[in-house]
């Protein structure tokens, strides 16, 4: 029945990814004037300005192109050529992920271990200063505009205490060259293996500095989330007669929360982990364009900048999918963790 | 008619017995007059430039400063409190239309979608879980970059980014209302379809829609600095709160004051706004209430 479950959910997802594309589509035709002279540019030649429209197929009606778009999508699995960089947007993409997916693990490694901790600590201590401490901090989160957060930061811990590097993702001092040398193009995966192969660590501590700031800025989001979705989830079970009951067997409100009411909360807050995931994955624009950390958000914010539209479409492409495909394995794998679920229930959905 | 006091009574008797409310209300109050007076409250305007006297005057409680420019100069000599202050007219505008948008074109469809039910629904709720699957920042930024940039396109992007949730939120109040008796009473008297949406159904799900339209209108704020910040949105010199964060951004090191303030403001006003939002829930909410009873 679980795998019946996945499956369902699966297939539900294939049309939110079609409508997606032809969203995508579609914007490009909301570009006032003629498409292939915006994209080329005003000094272009007539033969550039014709070859623009020869390669996205403008001379065809417009349902051809859309096909022609899915084919070139789906079957070869190409994402098309940037017209800023010159260079396909697959290659692009390549060096981009890695350092996209190397910040989100981070953020999430601080986002998801401090969240639970103070959304089950202020639920448990309900009411007490360590409640009201928690859910400011949880208000403060979804309250606080990322980049001003982010320039706080750098002033405080780079300006005044010249702890922490501001931008970039390595010292130019480290003996690296990312190019030739890089495994993983996840430099501190990179500066791990070459410490653990008795290279020394310099490569891995310097990464690492790179990446605090940018990772404490962009997991405040996610952690107020999985805050408040812990907090609420916990009061709902910690009110229910089975914890009554445990507690006046004589179990200790450690045994309690561990044993009883951690499995019964972790629906909810194990579907908002995905979806904030599911955030992260897709690029942070913002952070990453504060600290110049050269990912996807970054490359998607340039590109807007400079009318790369076929940049644009496959980096919201990206986006999207990063955030269905989260938001699946979310389904999923509450699905595997509720006994109750026999088979999906239409069109139930994320926060519920 | 019921014989039940209106939508807007019921919310201010909740406000009257929170505090939290009733302090985000007074912050949210003083903030909208300061954006209002603005004109009248700072004593230079906004734009213009004095880069021969005064670059860099620091605000009035740092040494150097008076309270000639209360929170200091930009690099262009322009007074930082005159700017945060009619930045404020833009920002706070920037939150609040893009949810008049969503409320606009996402209530009657939702409304619509409910109450007639059946095929109608499935089709729209369909395509409106799409939309909600992405992140609203998200279509945003789809439609900043295809429509090109500016106040009114930023407004229009935000205000369609919220549509599918304000969609969902009347569709499923209305749902819940459409079999009730004064409903069904109102169609057999032969009022119109309109008439039983926008007289009857609606004001029972105000509560909701309020409550949603509050939090909103905090991330919409948000989202719009945002975009303003990495220039996609308000551009410089006009005076709009994302907008002159980015411009600061090269100051920072030697004029911490140019951001901190434009930044305060988003932050005050978005918290307020996510306070207010979360004491209405709780009070409207009757599963929440017990909760914090």
């Amino acid at each position: 029945m679980f795998i019946r479950h996945a499956f369902t959910r699966f297939v539900a997802s294939i049309p939110v990814l079609l409508l997606l594309t032809l969203v995508l589509f579609g914007a490009l035709k909301l570009i006032p004037g003629d498409i292939a002279l915006v994209m080329a540019g005003e000094r272009a030649t007539p033969e550039r300005v014709e070859y623009i429209r020869e390669s996205l197929h403008l001379n065809d009606p417009w349902f051809v192109q859309y096909g022609l778009y899915l084919k070139r999508l789906v079957l070869e699995a190409d994402l098309g050529h940037s017209l800023f960089h010159d260079q396909p947007i697959n290659t692009l993409f390549a060096s981009a992920i890695p350092a996209t997916v190397e910040l989100a693990v981070a953020a999430l490694l601080i986002a998801i271990p401090v969240g639970l901790f103070l959304g089950v600590v202020s639920a448990v201590a309900r009411r007490s200063w360590w409640d009201r401490f928690a859910s400011l901090i949880a208000l403060t989160g979804v309250s606080m505009p990322i980049f001003w957060l982010a320039l706080l930061l750098m002033w405080f811990f780079s300006l005044n205490l010249g702890w922490l590097p501001t931008s970039g993702r390595l010292s130019d001092e480290v003996l690296f060259d990312p190019a030739s040398q890089s495994l993983f193009r996840m430099y501190t995966l990179d500066g791990l293996y070459l410490g653990l192969a008795g290279e020394g660590w310099d490569v891995f501590t310097s990464a690492v500095r790179y990446l605090v700031l940018p990772a404490v800025a962009l997991s405040t989001i996610p952690m107020a989330h999985i805050c408040r979705m812990t907090r609420s989830a916990m009061l709902d079970v910690l009110q229910q007669d089975y914890i009554r009951t445990a507690r006046a067997k004589g179990l200790s409100v450690f045994k309690v929360v561990l044993k009883h009411a951690a499995r019964n909360a972790a629906l909810p807050v194990v579907t908002i982990m995905f979806l904030q995931a599911g955030a992260l994955f897709g690029g942070a624009v913002i952070t990453e364009t504060m600290f110049a950390w050269p990912g996807l958000g970054k490359l998607l914010v340039e590109s807007i900048g400079s009318r790369d539209f076929p940049m644009v479409q496959s980096g919201t492409l990206f986006v999207g999918c990063m955030f269905v495909l989260f938001n699946l394995m979310g389904d999923i794998v509450v699905g595997w963790l509720d006994p109750r679920i026999k088979q999906a229930s239409g069109t139930q959905k994320g926060n519920g | 008619m019921t014989a039940k006091p209106s939508v807007w009574f019921q919310l201010w008797m909740e406000v009257k017995h929170n505090r939290t409310a009733q302090i985000a209300l007074l912050i949210l109050f003083i903030l909208v007059v300061c954006a209002i007076a603005a004109p009248w409250l700072a004593h230079h305007d906004p734009l213009t430039l004095n880069l021969e006297t005064s670059r860099f005057v620091p605000p009035f409680f740092v040494e150097g400063g008076s309270m000639h420019h209360p929170f200091g100069t930009d690099a262009s000599g322009r007074d930082v409190f005159a700017r945060v202050l009619h930045g404020g007219r833009i920002s706070l505008a920037l939150g609040f239309l893009p949810v008049v948008i969503g409320v606009g074109l996402g209530v009657p469809l939702g409304l619509l979608s409910g109450y007639l039910g059946g095929r109608v629904d499935q089709i729209l709720m369909r395509i409106n879980d799409c939309l909600l699957a992405f992140p609203s920042i998200l279509l945003a930024l789809i439609l900043v970059a295809f429509l090109g940039q500016g106040i009114v396109n930023l407004m229009i992007a935000v205000g369609i980014a919220y549509a599918p949730t304000f969609a969902r939120v009347s569709r499923g109040a209305a749902l819940g209302e459409r079999n009730k008796e004064y409903v069904v009473g109102a169609f057999a008297h032969g009022a119109s379809l309109s008439r039983i949406l926008f007289k009857h159904v609606l004001p029972n799900t105000l509560n909701s829609i309020v409550v949603v339209a509050t939090m909103s209108f905090a991330s919409a704020l948000l989202e719009s600095a945002g975009l303003s910040f990495l220039g996609l949105g308000v551009r410089p010199p006009v005076p709009e709160w994302g907008a002159m964060l980015a411009e600061g951004k090269a100051d920072f090191y030697q004029a911490w004051w140019t951001l901190v303030f434009p930044g305060a403001a988003i932050f005050l006003t978005v918290l307020s706004l996510n306070m207010l939002g979360d004491a209405l829930r709780d009070a409207l909410d009757p599963r929440s209430e017990r909760r914090t009873a």
